[in-house]
């Protein structure tokens, strides 16, 4: 089984309950079984054949955001959230994915990102790529669009990737590792190819893809190539004065740190000096922010539990309607999909507005 | 599940919502275990779970009396359960019944900003609470290793301790006021100030009573604003008794300190070096001040003329702030005992100061030399302190482990009994501030002599039927 690489893991924490307080999914269900104890308490008595995966377990297992706060508690090289992971390729492997999960899968696989937007303009050779995620065009191709004006106004020449399959990481995530493989196996291959130096990635998850997960499924990204978060990259470009900010007028902004940014190394944790680039911004970080920063909902939950990614997302809001700041930033698509999906159906936060950090930093760009 | 069953769990529902029920397996097998080492080991070693029938997730305390009025009309046990990270098995469902799970009642009612109190419901996580507070600008001061882990509920039902304990008490001293549902269903209030001659305090009787007379739901405590200055000291001791020495004068002098921690040589050298980083030889020694900073400065030169004058080296600011920083580090992966494949246990008693240095040296040699067999080390602190003496809060660790359950079982009972033994022997008590759940049960009696069945009358006459937690404390087996 999957499991069984994570046994250490699984010995680790299935008494420890220190990180249940954490576990997003448990503060909105406050069932143990769905922290990171229960899970894997439960998946200890799997491993040892006194249970099997049934539809309950693998609900609970499916009810787990992937969000890494678990794992960032750790002093070892222990980590609940892989093993959660793992526990789902072993699901899908005995045939027990639910239909929504099958679904999404589905979704991925035959998503079409043709005619979103014409990447052919960027297929040219360059040191630096850049990764996009072809599930995000579906509802942030003009955040995308802004996001790819701002590399342009700083003059980076760059080539685009991932644009057809993306990088797997959902893929990867819901327990499909064949799947997930396979798109790896040819990215890389693309990548090896295409010589870059650099790889900028503008989907949270597809850094995490590269930097741990394909580790994961055996594949090796070559030690040459750098991989880089985007706002990390825009720092940059800003620290070369190649971007420059007009007066941000006394606008008030917080930041929602993405996990697979900040709780990872090599991540993105500089939000502030990004921000502190713009003459009177006023950043006001959310109480729990950098790598404790709170979970959005993720990027598969509002797929398969709808319920529980909207409870987790409207607890994600109420820190940042706590700071009083008008507007809410984030360099996470999904992120911002579901903040904008929750403040939809919630009224009363309707005075905060979301928005991509790209386009805010497009919006108040020196052109 | 016959169909009797199934009707009882209807009438659950009909109280609580479909959704706040559950008898899934999976559900019924996490909640099968805490952190104690019998009941981790029975998991461990392939033994079956012993398992609750029913978790129900009341949301309020009229559910948690129509809970109770049910469970007492079928005669069905009932456990409460806060965050399940005890270590006594006192929230283990041992004759199965209901586990009443508190974790969703756990809203914040009332700060009260000019008396300094917060009314809160028992399910919340100490953590949350602490949070709640901070954003407003207070602090309960309570900060227990299980801060992250535990609900209110079960430190009230246990007594619980915290760092700060030695300046602001244990969690009884912040308690103002509390609302318990009694077995019979019946909702009581206590009186709303601990401080009066009307009667005995009735918030004395559910403190400590681990859930056998009733569910506390609701209380109100005392806060304090967050300090201005918050500073530790680390110090080296030679000996032990010279540093214990040291904080037992800083306690009669009443000079304040809200941290006075004594590692005796080995737990030094053995988790301090582990998790800290501080490698030294010696009985390292924590101090801590927290108010204004013009009284923290003069609370700490006196105390520090006393600890030195007592033959304590300062090792610097940095070494205490380090151990207030890092303390949390002692109970996750890989730090906290139950990462490792070790038999492991907490002695935690109270005695005075000349009876806690007797208890700690007794029990030392006696585990050493009746348990070398199994390669046992006992190490211990001296971590919350009073103006009568302090806490010896030991581990033992038994490192070559017998193969089978019950041998495992019976060796970790004779390492009790014997600890045990000698703390009573002593003057000591039989836990300080963890509980007695069913590990200690039987002790209780001891400790008590004819005191113990006058506990056992009150029980008998506030829960007839034993549905409340049964099998706990020493109590009457149902």
């Amino acid at each position: 089984m999957y499991i069984d690489k994570h046994k250490k893991t699984i010995f680790e924490w299935r008494f420890t309950p220190m990180a249940n307080y954490i576990c997003p999914t448990f503060k909105v269900t406050r069932s143990e079984s769905n922290t990171p104890r229960g899970l894997a308490l439960i998946l200890f008595l799997i491993r040892n054949k006194k249970r099997n995966f049934n539809s309950v377990s693998v609900e609970k297992l499916y009810q787990c955001s992937t969000c890494y706060l678990c794992s960032s508690l750790s002093y070892d090289e222990s980590d609940p959230a892989l093993l959660f992971i793992a526990a789902r390729a072993d699901i899908v492997d005995k045939g027990l994915a639910p239909g929504a999960v099958n679904d999404l899968k589905n979704k991925i696989i035959n998503f079409n990102s043709d005619n979103i937007i014409n990447f052919e303009i960027f297929k040219k050779k360059s040191d630096i790529g850049l990764f996009i995620d072809p599930l995000t065009l579906e509802d942030s191709n003009n955040e995308i669009e802004a996001n790819l004006k701002l590399l342009e106004k700083a003059k980076v020449d760059f080539t685009v990737f991932g644009t057809k399959k993306g990088s797997g990481a959902q893929l990867f995530e819901i327990g499909f590792r064949d799947c997930a493989k396979e798109i790896a196996d040819m990215n890389l291959k693309e990548i090896i190819l295409s010589g870059i130096k650099k790889l900028i990635f503008l989907s949270t998850y597809d850094f995490r893809a590269f930097s741990q997960w394909y580790k994961e499924m055996g594949i090796k990204v070559p030690e040459n190539v750098e991989l880089i978060p985007y706002p990390k990259f825009i720092l940059n470009l800003i620290k070369e004065n190649k971007l420059k900010f007009r007066d941000g007028k006394n606008e008030t902004v917080t930041y929602h740190d993405s996990g697979n940014y900040s709780r990872i190394e090599n991540g993105f944790l500089e939000i502030n000096e990004i921000l502190s680039h713009i003459p009177n911004i006023k950043y006001i970080p959310m109480l729990k922010s950098g790598v404790k920063a709170g979970c959005d909902g993720g990027d598969f939950l509002h797929y398969i539990y709808s319920d529980i990614q909207s409870s987790i997302t409207r607890k994600r809001l109420d820190d940042a309607i706590e700071t009083g700041a008008k507007i809410l930033l984030t360099s996470c698509f999904y992120a911002k999909n579901n903040f904008t999906r929750e403040l939809k159906l919630n009224l009363d936060v309707a005075n905060l507005e979301v928005m991509d950090l790209g386009k805010f930093l497009l919006k108040y760009l020196i052109q | 599940m016959g169909y009797k069953d199934r009707l009882f769990y209807f009438e659950l529902e009909d109280i609580v919502g479909t959704e706040n029920v559950s008898n899934n397996l999976i559900d019924l097998d996490v909640v099968s275990t805490d952190v104690c080492a019998i009941s981790r080991f029975w998991i461990d070693k392939g033994q079956e779970p012993v398992k609750p029938d029913y978790i129900v997730y009341p949301k309020n305390t009229e559910q948690v009396s129509k809970v109770i009025k049910l469970a007492k009309n079928h005669k069905i046990p009932i456990t409460p359960r806060g965050g399940g990270a005890g270590d006594t098995c006192g929230s283990l469902p041992i004759y199965g019944g209901i586990i009443l799970n508190m974790s969703k009642m756990d809203k914040i009612i009332k700060i009260d900003e000019n008396n300094l109190t917060v009314e809160v419901e028992a399910g919340i996580l100490q953590c949350d609470l602490e949070e709640g507070l901070n954003k407003k600008g207070y602090t309960l001061n309570f900060f227990p290793a299980s801060l992250y882990c535990s609900s209110l509920g079960g430190f009230l039902a246990n007594r619980g301790s915290g760092t700060l304990s030695s300046k602001y008490g244990k969690i009884d001293n912040l308690v103002v006021s509390m609302e318990a549902v009694l077995p019979n269903g019946n909702i009581i209030r206590t009186a709303s100030l601990p401080d009066h001659s009307s009667g005995p305090d009735m918030n004395r009787l559910f403190l400590g009573s681990e859930g056998t007379l009733g569910i506390i739901t609701k209380a109100t405590l005392k806060m304090f604003y967050i300090p201005e200055e918050r500073r530790f000291n680390a110090f080296l001791f030679d000996n032990l008794e010279d540093a214990i020495n040291s904080g037992r004068k800083l306690m009669i002098n009443r000079v304040g300190a809200s941290v006075i921690r004594v590692y005796d040589e080995k737990d030094t050298a053995v988790m301090v070096k582990k998790v800290l980083g501080i490698d030294k030889i010696g009985n390292y020694m924590i101090v801590g001040f927290d108010g204004f900073r013009e009284m923290v400065d003069v609370q700490e030169k006196i105390a520090f003329k006393i600890i030195k004058e007592a033959g304590g080296k300062d090792i610097g600011r940095e070494a205490g702030n380090n151990w207030w920083e890092n303390r949390f580090k002692f109970y996750y992966p890989p730090f906290n005992l139950e990462s490792e494949t070790i038999l492991h246990g907490v002695i935690d008693t109270v005695a005075t100061f000349e009876n806690i240095i007797k208890i700690y040296y007794e029990q030392k040699k006696e585990v050493e030399s009746n348990f070398k067999e199994w390669d046992i080390t006992y190490f211990g602190h001296f971590s919350h302190w009073y103006e009568y003496g302090t806490i010896l809060y030991p581990t033992f660790i038994v490192k070559k482990l017998p193969k089978d359950i019950d041998s495992l079982l019976k060796l970790n009972h004779e390492i009790w009994k014997l600890c045990i033994k000698i703390a009573l022997k002593n003057g000591g008590t039989v836990n300080e501030h963890h509980g007695i759940g069913l590990r200690l049960g039987r002790y209780l009696k001891d400790m008590y002599g004819d005191g113990f069945k006058m506990l056992q009358d009150i029980k008998n006459a506030i829960d007839p039927y034993n549905i409340m937690n049964p099998g706990k404390m020493g109590f009457e087996r149902r």
